[in-house]
């Protein structure tokens, strides 16, 4: 009873919410402040400057792209789209992005399914060695790549099943799991269990409790999990490189090896496509997140 | 519409909680019985192994004289408000009052005829298409009782539903609860540790300490005649005065308290009666037993006393124990809550007594710091064991 109502602003340290309320006139009145705070203007810096080396080579990069003669010029001596074309047009490039798209594709959904059965089953049953197999799953984000590289190709190369598309589907899949395997636990643990008690209170055997109220509420990071690991597997190169034996190419691997032998600007080409790509993904990944519940 | 019943039930959790310790009860046909006592004393376990979500480590659970003890949940046919009430937030108003209904199998038409039934029936038409998110809480509250009723259950379970709403819309819905319930005539196990709101809905009342159940009653009885000290200062306000019998003649039993003072109060129906172990028969109040006397405060009747006979023994008050004697007291605090008028008093030996008169009743002109004396009819005081 007493402390309801409007509380005095004073932030005390460990109680998130007095530290918002201390904040919040703050934000509403930045005029009371004379000078601007030291702390702030160094944040502010910091972005820009952070910004600038993002912005910058990006830029550079797409200008290179345009650049209409046969080596990467900067800056660009005309503008052509030719290198789009070359690239859209070029066997060996489509078959580059058909491939990263197969293996992101695929071993995102690989990688959540692996991270929904995991989360859900920590989460939901008393499994022994229950904290023991959560950090199994979590392992491939503390192994260094190149490590987790020779180790699938060992093993590939053991059971005699090596240089397959399928190879690199599963290597991604089991190295990009601990993403959605957060995200999707992290979902679970915010499902009040009295929500699924009252399914089951209502005649919902578990399997219906788990279609009709676990999954519709995680779906939003279910989809966030898709999302994360299909970008992970489009970016990644080390294990993709190790474990496709030369003979899967997929498009980081294909701008690398492009680059040893020549200088065309069609690999920028190519880094403006595939940081577009992205970026559209992170879009959409963030309206979906904000959009998925109504 | 069935009979529960717990028989010798106990339920200990891993690490040791011992949440249900061999409680037995049956709640009648059509019956609303509240189990009632304070947070942790075992209230929502065993209305949760009445639903199936816990089981017991011993004991049996039935339900319409079925043995339910080992059937899962979904096949036990209770309709149960959860605490957090656990509307699903994805689904709207009508989804989640169709939710049991579909389970079961009743077609798309037939259900929706029977969820707007039940929505009608809790006031809510025209909030079909809301999200529960879009409803206030008295509103989430009803829908959580359609949604629980939709699906004709045979018995009602509800966890504290009220615990989190203001104290205006509790009223309400506390009456509109009991309408709806005696208007589908369910048999409804409700879990409080409010004792008002006990006293207000419940047909018996079941007040629960340390996972046992102390006292089966009904509201008038636990508050007239309380099994023990316990329920006594549970269920309403009391003034308990520790003692040693004295005299026994039928149910009066005359009591000298830790003070000094005599006092003459009678052995009520439920003396001993409690389903707790360790209420003794009342047969075995005899002189020299330690006792404690419960004194409601509307029983409590003061009269003027002369301050200046403090010293030895107090006017008015004969500690030999002949006749009715009374309690020395001065007036500590005069308030006015509500239509009552309550005095806080103090004994000699620093006990506090509290006394209420309804406000017009005659009172005594008598300021804070006044002297006076606390009578009252022993057939309005218990005795109880300690
Ligand atoms: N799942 C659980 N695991 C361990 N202890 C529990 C669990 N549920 C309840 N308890 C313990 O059992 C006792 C009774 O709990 P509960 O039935 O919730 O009491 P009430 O509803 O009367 O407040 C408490 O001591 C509580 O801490
Ligand atoms: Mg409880």
């Amino acid at each position: 009873m007493a402390n309801a109502g409007p509380r005095p602003a004073p932030s005390r340290p460990g109680n998130g919410e007095d530290m918002g309320a201390g904040i919040g006139p703050v934000l509403e009145r930045p005029s009371r402040r004379r000078w601007p705070d030291p702390s702030l203007a160094l944040v502010g810096t910091t972005f820009w400057v952070v910004l600038a080396f993002i912005v910058v080579p990006l830029g550079v990069l797409a200008a290179v792209s345009v650049h209409p003669g046969r080596f990467m010029t900067f800056p660009p001596q005309g503008f052509s789209l030719r290198w789009y074309q070359t690239l859209l047009t070029s066997s060996q490039w489509l078959e580059a992005i058909r491939n990263s798209l197969v293996v992101a594709l695929g071993s995102a959904v690989l990688a959540t399914s692996i991270a929904l059965v995991l989360a859900l089953v920590l989460d939901r049953y008393p499994v022994r060695f229950g904290e023991y197999m959560r950090r199994l799953g979590m392992m491939p984000l503390f192994l260094p790549p190149v490590i987790m590289g020779v180790a699938f190709v060992a093993f590939f190369y053991e059971i005699g099943f090596s240089g397959r598309i399928e190879n690199l589907i599963i290597a991604h899949g089991i190295f990009n799991a601990p993403f959605p395997l957060l995200l999707i636990s992290s979902g679970l643990s915010k499902v009040n269990r009295e929500l699924e008690e009252s399914a089951m209170n209502l005649g919902a055997r578990p399997a219906t409790v788990l279609r009709t109220v676990t999954l519709p509420l995680i779906r939003a990071d279910v989809f966030a999990g898709v999302l994360f690991a299909f970008l992970l597997s489009l970016n990644e190169y080390i294990v993709a490189f190790l474990v496709s034996g030369f003979t899967v190419v997929t498009l980081p691997i294909e701008i690398f090896s492009s680059l040893r032998y020549s200088f065309s600007p069609v690999i920028a080409a190519a880094s403006v496509l595939f940081i577009a790509g992205t970026g559209f993904l992170v879009w959409l990944a963030d309206r979906l997140a904000g959009g998925l519940w109504d | 519409m069935s009979q529960v019943d717990l028989v010798e039930v106990t339920k200990t959790f891993p690490g040791g909680v011992k949440a249900v310790d061999g409680v037995s009860l049956t709640v009648r046909q059509g019956e609303f019985l509240t189990l009632l006592g304070p947070s942790g004393c075992g209230k929502t376990t065993s209305l949760r192994m009445i639903a199936g979500f816990e089981q017991p480590d011993a004991g049996r659970v039935l339900i319409g004289g079925r043995d339910v003890t080992r059937v899962p949940p979904y096949e036990r046919d209770t309709g149960m408000v959860f605490q957090s009430l656990a509307l699903f937030p994805h689904m709207s108003v009508l989804d989640n009052v169709l939710y049991g209904l579909r389970m079961r199998g009743v077609s798309r038409t037939e259900a929706e005829r029977r969820a707007r039934e039940m929505l009608a029936l809790v006031q809510l038409s025209g909030y079909e298409h809301r999200r529960p998110h879009q409803l206030s809480g008295g509103q989430r509250q009803r829908v959580a009782f359609a949604r629980a009723l939709a699906v004709n259950p045979s018995i009602f379970l509800l966890d504290e539903p009220f615990a989190a709403l203001d104290a205006k819309i509790r009223d309400e819905l506390q009456v509109e609860l009991r309408r709806l319930q005696q208007r589908v005539g369910i048999t409804t196990v409700f879990v409080t540790h409010n004792q008002r709101e006990a006293m207000t809905l419940s047909d018996r009342i079941a007040v629960m300490r340390d996972g046992r159940i102390e006292q089966i009653g009904s509201p008038q009885e636990i508050y007239e005649d309380p099994a023990t000290v316990f329920v006594a200062g549970f269920v309403g306000m009391t003034n308990l005065f520790r003692g040693h019998v004295v005299e026994r003649a039928g149910r009066r039993v005359r009591v000298k308290t830790e003070e000094g003072f005599v006092v003459e109060a009678e052995l009520g129906a439920g003396t001993g009666n409690g389903a707790s172990k360790d209420s003794a028969a009342a047969g075995d109040v005899a002189p020299g037993k330690p006792v404690t006397v419960s004194v409601r405060p509307e029983s409590v009747r003061l009269e003027p006393r002369d301050q200046d006979a403090r010293g030895g023994s107090p006017a008015g008050v004969d500690p030999s124990g002949g006749g009715q004697g009374g309690i020395p007291v001065t007036v500590d605090l005069i308030r006015f809550v509500g239509e009552l008028i309550e005095y806080h008093l103090y004994t000699p030996g620093g006990q506090e007594i509290i006394g209420t008169y309804q406000r017009g009743q005659r009172t005594l002109s008598m300021g804070q710091g006044g002297a006076a004396i606390v009578r009252f009819d022993p057939k309005e005081a218990r005795v109880l064991w300690r």
